[in-house]
């Protein structure tokens, strides 16, 4: 197991926030960026000021968290970028969370206890969504029922079985953009809310790995901070 | 000085080294350029084979290759140039102009990199840096002022250099860029992308003056160039003939459409040189590789007593090593950057020239 006292995690994945986290032993620090038109640029910045704020040195690190996606391109590769320079510089290990587990994860211990499910969807673009089907495990971390994937919002799958019985919870701008493709398609469903204004958060992303992963030792190396697209191939 | 300022201080002697990263289009490049010894390494990864079963750049798959390929080929000049974190001074990179998500991918990288390593991040403009890499190497004495022929798959233009970072467009395509028209016709012509050395190979076996083509703003007073009024000849001149085309007569279309292009750029350059009475040429881009182009202007040079600067073959195309040796002129002549500290990331995508020193 890797020591993990002091862990930065990032998220730029989606293209209405940007969010930064610093853990230092159990103490967390948190910036969340709402200029949409600048997030990205600042996002460097913002972890210089944190860093500072906090009188921390890079090599001060133990390791790095990201949400590597699905979300927006750019913005995945510009935190792809950044922590790829990082760990190159301080050959520390970097965690990837998946963008939508993230954000179930926040939703899932937010929401009245009788939520078993949530139904995570962020616009993809070509009127498509990114879609994730989320519960909670014994430990209370958000574990997917599926594979997250990239759906037309008339036909996003779901998991087989037992999901009529679930008391369900929708999250992500996607239930705005798409709400009535996405109704329907839920609608054997025990749907409580939808909650069109979540976005995933970088602490939480860091929640993630400090319960779940950092046991599992899931740690990539610099070359390996690749972004989960989703999208195999672009069409022309 | 000092190593904020892209220089250090090694046994009492000014050390600068500097790390270029270039990721504006398709091509992944890295170099590192040292004051003292001139260039180290330099690492290109071409992405044809990644755009050629499009026929042309798509732009997400450039941005996917940048962030899979920039750090195993910094990895890879590092290790080439026998060269330590430490010893570098300095990041230089592509700032634009360029494809947004291209170029974010080498500015962040550049700056995160910088900052870690608390040295200066240069955002250096790409065509400057085109420009200015005939003289890519110690020996070669850089004089002012000169014409440039910037030709490449984005840029058809003609650059009166007066000094450094004082450069002017005197002339530009209004339409096509050169390369871009060699790229297509080479399409039409069943050859694969990029089309620029095939083309130019098949044109080789043909007979330039087989068909007669136009020559676009040929005898326009302006400096100014078209190529895609010559484009839509060749693609009409094709359908006409008897189909399946030949490879003979394939051949003569390469050559004859090779011919009327550089002609027109010819006729440009000639009209420059008269207008302006600057007697040092300067050619460079992707296109420059051509030798035919390459010896038309070796002619024209001598028959103006001019001097012409060419490209290495080697940094026609996309490359780090012409934006290291920017950045190194820009430092060694104090064009220090206020803004080279500063985290915020920035690219633009349609920086012109004319303000490549102000950022
Ligand atoms: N021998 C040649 N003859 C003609 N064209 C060529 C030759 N070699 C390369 N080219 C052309 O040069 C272009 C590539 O040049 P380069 O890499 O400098 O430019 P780019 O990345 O397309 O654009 P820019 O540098 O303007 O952003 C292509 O269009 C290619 O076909």
């Amino acid at each position: 197991m890797i020591k993990a006292n002091t862990l930065l995690a990032l998220d730029s994945s989606v293209i209405q926030t940007a969010s930064v986290a610093l853990q230092v032993h159990s103490e967390i620090s948190y910036v969340c960026l709402n200029d949409q038109h600048h997030h990205r640029e600042k996002l460097l910045l913002t972890i210089e000021q944190l860093m500072r704020q906090k009188s921390l040195n890079l090599t001060d690190l133990d390791g790095f968290v990201w949400t590597s996606g699905p979300g927006t391109f750019i913005g995945l590769r510009v935190a792809a970028s950044i922590l790829q320079a990082l760990s190159f510089t301080t050959h520390k290990p970097v965690y990837a969370v998946s963008t939508l587990r993230v954000m179930a994860q926040r939703a899932l211990l937010n929401a009245n206890p009788t939520v078993r499910r949530v139904l995570v969807a962020i616009s993809a673009g070509q009127r498509r969504v990114y879609w994730g089907v989320y519960g909670l495990n014994d430990q209370k971390l958000a574990c997917s029922l599926q594979d997250d994937c990239l759906a037309l919002p008339e036909s996003v799958p779901l998991p087989e079985g037992t999901m009529q019985d679930q008391t369900c919870l929708a999250i992500g701008e996607g239930w705005l953009a798409f709400k009535d493709s996405l109704k329907q398609c839920c609608a054997d469903l025990h749907l409580i809310d939808i909650q069109p204004s979540f976005f995933p958060r970088a602490d939480d992303a860091l929640h993630l790995a400090v319960e779940d992963c950092l046991p599992l030792g899931k740690w990539v190396s610099a070359e390996e901070i690749l972004p989960n697209y989703l999208y195999p191939t672009v069409a022309r | 000085m000092s190593k904020d300022r892209g220089f250090t201080l090694i046994f009492g002697k000014l050390s600068m080294r500097v790390l270029g990263i270039e990721t504006s289009c398709d091509d992944t490049g890295v170099a590192i350029f040292d004051a003292t010894r001139g260039l180290l390494a330099n690492c290109v990864r071409s992405q044809a084979r990644t755009h050629a079963p499009y026929g042309g750049i798509v732009p997400e798959l450039a941005s996917r290759d940048h962030i899979q390929y920039l750090l195993p080929l910094i990895k890879q000049v590092m290790q080439q140039a026998d060269s330590d974190p430490s010893e570098i001074t300095a990041i230089a990179y592509t700032a634009g102009p360029g494809l947004v998500g291209s170029l974010m991918v080498g500015a962040t990288f550049a700056k995160t990199l910088a900052w870690a390593w608390q040295i200066p991040a240069i955002p250096i403009h790409h065509m400057e840096a085109h420009l200015l890499t005939p003289f890519l190497d110690l020996k070669t004495q850089i004089n002012f002022p000169f014409l440039a022929l910037l030709v490449s798959g984005g840029h058809t233009m003609l650059v009166h250099a007066k000094s450094f970072g004082s450069y002017e467009v005197i002339g530009e395509s209004v339409d096509d860029a050169v390369g871009e028209a060699f790229d297509k016709v080479a399409k039409l012509l069943g050859l694969p992308y990029p089309g620029g050395p095939p083309l130019e190979r098949l044109a080789e076996q043909g007979n330039p003056n087989a068909f007669q083509l136009p020559r676009p703003m040929y005898h326009h007073t302006t400096l100014n160039f078209s190529f895609s009024g010559l484009k839509t000849s060749v693609m009409q001149l094709y359908k006409k003939q008897d189909q399946p085309v030949s490879d003979a007569v394939k051949a003569d279309i390469a050559s004859s459409f090779q011919c009327a292009a550089i002609d027109s750029l010819l006729r440009k350059c000639e009209v420059a040189i008269k207008k302006t009475a600057v007697k040092r040429l300067v050619i460079a881009g992707g296109v420059s590789a051509n030798k035919y182009l390459r010896t038309r202007l070796e002619q024209l040079a001598k028959a103006y007593s001019s001097t012409l600067h060419l490209t290495d073959l080697a940094f026609c195309t996309d490359n780090g090593a012409m934006i290291a040796y920017t950045a190194y002129l820009q430092l060694t002549r104090s064009y220090y950057k206020k803004r080279s500290r500063d985290l915020t990331i920035k690219v633009r995508t349609n920086w012109i020239i004319s303000d490549s020193h102000d950022f």
